[in-house]
């Protein structure tokens, strides 16, 4: 009998060490984060020293940072208060295409619109389906999943009916497009806007209340209720940043691809939730960081890229970045079992 | 010792549909006093304390405070008149340190712009700190997060965020019940500190040996009448016995 109850005991008692042990190390989540870019930087600078330092090279990513990282930093709003945004990805093709629709062609007997009235009118368009989402989820009470959900299909589906399928193209010479084509010193202007807004939203939500309340909602949201935090207008304010943000995307992506293509941002929603909790973001809320998700983006980023240097195949590329997504989540979990 | 109670709720009246929650309850509370709310379940002492936190609007009844009679419609108004609540289930958000949990809801602002304040992290940290310390709350340092805390602290560190603000009355909804036999110990001594610095405490419990250990005066409520209201006295079987047959209708003060 004794044996029998002892031998279970002991060694549950050694995996909860070895656990404590391996949590320990890896406590501070965005310095492993940054680690573990640094690792992979240095990798494949190792591994094609020619061609991955190189400034062309050095653009690609940081577009591709760029993208999924504003993406991500929306999704980031969103998560924290325990909700979730899958419309972000067709999103960016919807606000892409009006962008170019009131660039390029006006609407009906309307003759095109400049291009700050045009970005303006897309941005309001998108604060009103955020305005929505949170409206549903508020007041409506319908789970986020769903209602974004909702949107994903409507946003792709109206994107390919006002263009009948056919992406509107820009002329080549349109002073739109060096908002996505442009560089400064060899920095894309598309990463200097990330890095603007990233600066933004970190200080947002670590040191004004609106963030400290964000996260306060994710932690409890009858505490965050009964100490008198408006919490319905903050979860409104949270999926109104996440659709903005992905109009944000949408244009840029418009102007970098030189037209509005009703295909463009396909599964983008959830490759910016991946950049989010690759970056240290939980799914069940109040944790996470914009430089978290940012470096979560740059990881996705720089792998990829990688990986296309170093001729692996495409198929293998996403079998990999699936496990780093899984060891994310699992290393996510450790960290909380040590909380306990 | 002030003459006049510091809150005072006469012929309070609510009914939720045809259930009759709260018949003609007159309740006083004075200045310095732990008010010990007993009674069985649904016998009107969450909803006789949801209406002086505002959650509840009574049906008929006034609430006075300081003699003067107060008009409380929602939490905000009742917690301008400095009455606070503390939760059952601590209310705190795990996610966010001591002080954040403090002054949730309630940030000291450095600047404003509109609806966005930056915050104030410092003075809020050194505030938090001083709270503990004034309480003798036993936390490192205020920048623990709530989920690495004891059930006890957390519990401290509720009802330390309901004294930070003024609060002269502090309404306590089972502040023991989730508790080690030793954290129990560390709250009951917490409301005892309280009430030493001058804040007067209104306590629901089921537990009778920390409504005897604590409090001043005992009101024991059933079926939504005010069956007794006494001083503590006795020793702790006694006033078991006595508190447990007003509870259970045995004995009954108010009766027509």
């Amino acid at each position: 009998m004794k044996i029998l109850e002892t031998t279970p005991k002991n060694t549950r008692k050694i995996s909860i060490f070895w656990i404590e042990q391996l949590s320990k190390i890896l406590r501070f989540r965005e310095i492993n984060v940054t680690i573990a870019f640094l690792i992979l930087c240095v990798f494949f600078y190792w591994q094609s020293p020619n061609a991955f330092l190189k400034p062309a090279n050095l653009a690609v990513i940081m577009r591709f940072v760029t993208t999924f990282g504003l993406l991500a930093i929306g999704e980031l709003f969103v998560i924290i208060t325990g909700g979730i945004d899958l419309s972000v990805g067709s999103m960016t093709a919807l606000t892409g295409v009006i962008t170019a629709i009131l660039m390029v062609k006006g609407v009906g007997s309307i003759p095109p619109l400049g291009i700050p009235i045009s970005i303006v009118i897309v941005i309001i368009l998108s604060g009103l389906v955020g305005l929505w989402h949170g409206f549903s989820v508020t007041k409506l009470n319908i789970p986020p999943f769903i209602i974004t959900l909702g949107t994903w299909l409507m946003a792709r589906g109206l994107a390919a009916y006002i263009t009948r399928g056919y992406p509107i193209v820009f002329e080549t010479n349109f002073p739109f497009l060096s908002l996505g084509q442009g560089e400064i010193y060899q920095i894309p202007i598309m990463f200097i806007i990330l890095v603007i807004l990233a600066i933004i939203s970190s200080i947002m939500l670590n040191s004004t209340t609106l963030g400290r309340h964000i996260y306060a909602i994710g932690g409890n949201i009858e505490a965050a209720r009964v100490s008198g935090v408006h919490v319905n207008r903050i979860r409104i304010f949270s999926y109104v940043t996440s659709s903005i943000l992905a109009c944000f995307v949408g244009i840029m992506l418009a102007s970098r691809l030189g037209q509005g293509t009703p295909t463009v941002g396909t599964a983008y929603e959830l490759w910016a939730i991946a950049a989010a909790v690759i970056g240290g973001t939980s799914l069940f809320g109040g944790e996470g960081s914009v430089p978290g998700v940012i470096l979560g983006a740059a990881i996705m980023g720089v792998m990829i890229n990688g990986m296309v240097l170093l001729n692996i195949s495409s198929y293998l590329q996403n079998v990999i970045l699936g496990i780093v997504l899984v060891v994310a989540v699992i290393y996510d979990t450790l960290r909380k079992y040590r909380g306990k | 010792m002030t003459a006049a109670p510091i809150v005072e709720m006469v012929n309070i009246r609510k009914s939720f549909g045809a259930v009759q929650a709260l018949r003609e309850v007159t309740m006083t509370l004075n200045h310095g006093e732990v008010l010990g709310l007993v009674g069985d379940n649904a016998a009107g002492k969450s909803t006789l304390m949801k209406i002086l936190s505002g959650a509840y609007i009574p049906d008929a009844g006034d609430i006075f405070i300081n003699s003067r009679k107060a008009h409380i419609t929602n939490p905000e108004d009742s917690r301008r008149l400095g009455i606070e609540m503390v939760y059952q289930d601590y209310a705190l958000a795990n996610n966010l340190d001591v002080s954040a949990n403090v002054f949730l809801g309630r940030e000291i602002v450095k600047w404003k712009l509109g609806p966005i304040g930056i915050m104030d992290k410092k003075s809020m940290e050194a505030q938090a700190r001083n709270l503990l310390d004034r309480l003798k709350i036993e936390i490192n340092s205020v920048r623990l997060k709530v989920e690495k805390l004891s059930g006890g602290q957390r519990q401290a560190v509720a009802i330390g965020r309901a004294t930070a603000f003024d609060a002269k009355v502090i309404i306590m909804d089972e502040p023991t019940a989730a508790l080690s036999v030793a954290a129990i110990g560390k709250v009951l001594d917490l409301i005892s500190g309280l009430k030493s610095l001058g804040s007067s405490i209104i306590m629901i419990s089921h537990r009778l040996e920390d409504i005897y250990e604590v409090s001043d005066r005992v009101i024991v409520l059933r079926h939504g009448r005010k069956v007794a209201d006494c001083p503590k006295s006795g020793d702790i079987r006694e006033f078991r016995e006595r508190i447990v047959s007003y509870i259970i209708g045995a004995r009954d003060d108010f009766s027509e």
